[in-house]
């Protein structure tokens, strides 16, 4: 009796936690089908009189009913290019990141534990700190406005190459070495053993490379002032100006940037979960 | 000493292999420390030149008070935030591991939906959640007769608003971090201190306590430079006011990039701001490597 009711006491509480959790999200979306008028309307009505499309259809058709959204700029559009750059960068941090990984954990090269540590320093300094700088560096290659710029400065991510280079240690050597006298070489040995072998790690490093990317703000609010150009969540700042706040496109904005997440949470919810035990290990 | 012979081979894949990342490093990373480094000891701007001024722009931030006020945001944020994240994550985490299935896998995923999310869309659904007239929160008090609170328009419940938003935005990832600290301690351990007749809190202090030292050594300076560095729930919030009661160091920086037309005293300020950072994330990164190599 005593454990039975210990167990209905800790799935209540379970309960409790988990609407906490989704509350807030599920009133987005549901404020999102309300109208500009009836969004901030007294007396307070939990769902819409009637569910108006107009918000989610003005921003997937770019005609949206917004005074401070800014000229040339297409909410549509920008969902699309931030999902391009976010998968752009996604193949080429697994790429660029897994090539230096295995050159330090498979091969001899001289200088090899100064580069290393050229690597790893840059895990210790808060990005707060070449924050500007790198603006500067991106300005002088003239880069600024330029989808590169959104892209690059992001790609190599040290706490992943240390992440992959952990994972190809433990690949047994025999593998590469019956590979080698079959003639192959050494970059054939990484794309031909070593990648195939790398699915867990590059999944688990690649969806935190997108959410990365696709939830970016700072630094694309500072490089990217082109409209046409710009990301997803620097558009929805834009409904929350100096001058007002449209809370109908500012609840039907944030409702469609976080749909493609919440997709990749439940379709890759097992290797997440395995890529924060992880981290935990740091 | 002897020298070690190196295979051409290998030392030509690993420079292909290394170059890629090297150049962008070296491009978007070690550059622009030096140049943070060496801009901070410059004054002026790009139109009018500059001039080596030495260490007068760092005296400058040292001395004005509003750098100092963002510090002790950053700290406010990190005190209202971070002990509440870690004590609701270990109650939560020793929550889940008593759960049944399915339950136990369906709060895991759920307790992570907010952690996915950009601090932008977090920011604008707790603006929501907040706003004066027809908010949820001061909804709810109206049915308890209590009145209406300006949450991010008060000095006073400003910033306690915005970190109960960042608190839930990341409870999820620091849960489940300890749920696998706590799920790494051996379960015979429990059952030898249950022999010895130790009660519950005795259990806490001497196995569970020690067992997720690490875990929580990794959770305490990682929440904790996190949210030094709060800034996207902050901006879209308040704007990092009212009074400048919510605008933390990173805020102060990019306020000063955006209207200061001279960078060295911006740069004087990054570079302050990441010493700070580095030399206490360091510290603590010592302890736990210190701690680790005695097992």
């Amino acid at each position: 009796m005593n454990k039975k009711v210990k167990n209905i006491i800790f799935s209540f509480i379970a309960i409790l936690v988990i609407i906490i959790s989704l509350f807030p999200l599920f009133w987005m979306f549901i404020s999102g089908f309300k109208a500009k008028t009836e969004i901030i309307a007294t007396p307070f009505k939990f769902f819409p009189d009637t569910w108006d499309l107009s918000n989610y259809l003005g921003l997937l058709t770019g005609k949206t009913n917004s005074i401070f959204f800014p000229r040339g700029a297409n909410f549509l559009t920008s969902m699309g290019l931030t999902l391009l750059i976010s998968l752009v960068a996604v193949v080429l941090s697994i790429l660029i990141n897994s090539l230096a990984a295995y050159a330090f954990a498979r091969l001899d090269f001289p200088f090899k534990k100064t580069a290393w540590l050229y690597y790893l320093i840059t895990m210790f300094i808060p990005s707060i700190s070449i924050l500007i700088s790198a603006t500067q560096v991106t300005k002088f290659l003239g880069l600024t406005n330029t989808l590169p710029a959104l892209i690059l400065p992001g790609v190599v991510y040290v706490w992943s190459i240390f992440f992959y280079r952990q994972f190809f240690l433990n690949i047994p050597r025999s593998l590469e070495e019956a590979a080698l006298i079959d003639g192959c070489n050494r970059l054939q040995i990484f794309f031909k053993i070593y990648v195939p072998m790398s699915g867990t790690p590059f999944v688990i490093m690649g969806i935190s490379v997108f959410q990365g990317f696709w939830n970016a703000f700072i630094w694309p609010t500072i490089v990217m002032k082109n409209p046409q150009f710009m990301q997803v969540n620097q558009l929805i700042a834009y409904f929350r100006s100096s001058q007002g706040i449209e809370w109908h496109m500012l609840m039907a904005s944030s409702a469609l940037a976080s749909i493609p997440l919440i997709v990749l949470l439940i379709i890759f919810q097992k290797k997440i979960m395995e890529g924060i035990r992880i981290s935990g290990m740091k | 000493m002897t020298k070690i012979k190196y295979k051409s081979d290998q030392v030509k894949t690993a420079i292909i292999a290394l170059l890629p990342s090297f150049v962008l490093l070296t491009t978007f990373a070690i550059i622009p420390i030096f140049l943070s480094l060496s801009s901070s000891t410059l004054e002026g701007n790009n139109y009018m030149g500059f001039k080596f001024v030495g260490f007068s722009n760092y005296l400058k931030v040292l001395t004005d008070s509003n750098f100092w006020k963002s510090f002790l945001v950053g700290f406010q944020y990190v005190l209202v935030i971070v002990p509440i994240q870690l004590v609701l994550a270990f109650f939560l985490a020793s929550l889940i591991i008593k759960l049944k299935q399915p339950l136990q896998s369906i709060i895991k995923v759920c307790i992570y939906v907010p952690c996915i999310l950009s601090g932008i869309v977090v920011g604008a659904i707790f603006m929501y959640l907040y706003e004066y007239d027809a908010g949820l929160i001061n909804t709810l008090l109206k049915i308890f007769n209590v009145d209406k609170v300006a949450w991010l328009a008060d000095p006073k419940t400003a910033l306690v608003a915005v970190g109960i938003a960042s608190i839930w935005a990341g409870l999820g990832y620091v849960t489940l971090v300890m749920l696998g600290g706590l799920l790494d301690i051996p379960k015979d351990y429990y059952e030898a201190a249950s022999l010895d007749g130790a009660n519950i809190w005795q259990k806490f202090w001497h196995v569970t306590l020690p067992g997720i030292k690490n875990v929580g050594a990794y959770l305490l300076i990682s929440c904790f430079v996190s949210t030094f560095q709060i800034f996207e729930l902050p901006f879209i919030m308040t704007g990092g006011g009212p009074l400048d009661s919510t605008m933390g160091p990173i805020g102060y920086i990019y306020q000063h990039f955006s209207y200061d037309t001279t960078l060295g005293f911006t740069y004087a300020s990054s570079v302050l701001i990441a010493l700070f950072l580095a030399v206490a994330s360091s510290l603590v990164f010592k302890l736990v490597n210190s701690s680790r190599s005695q097992e």
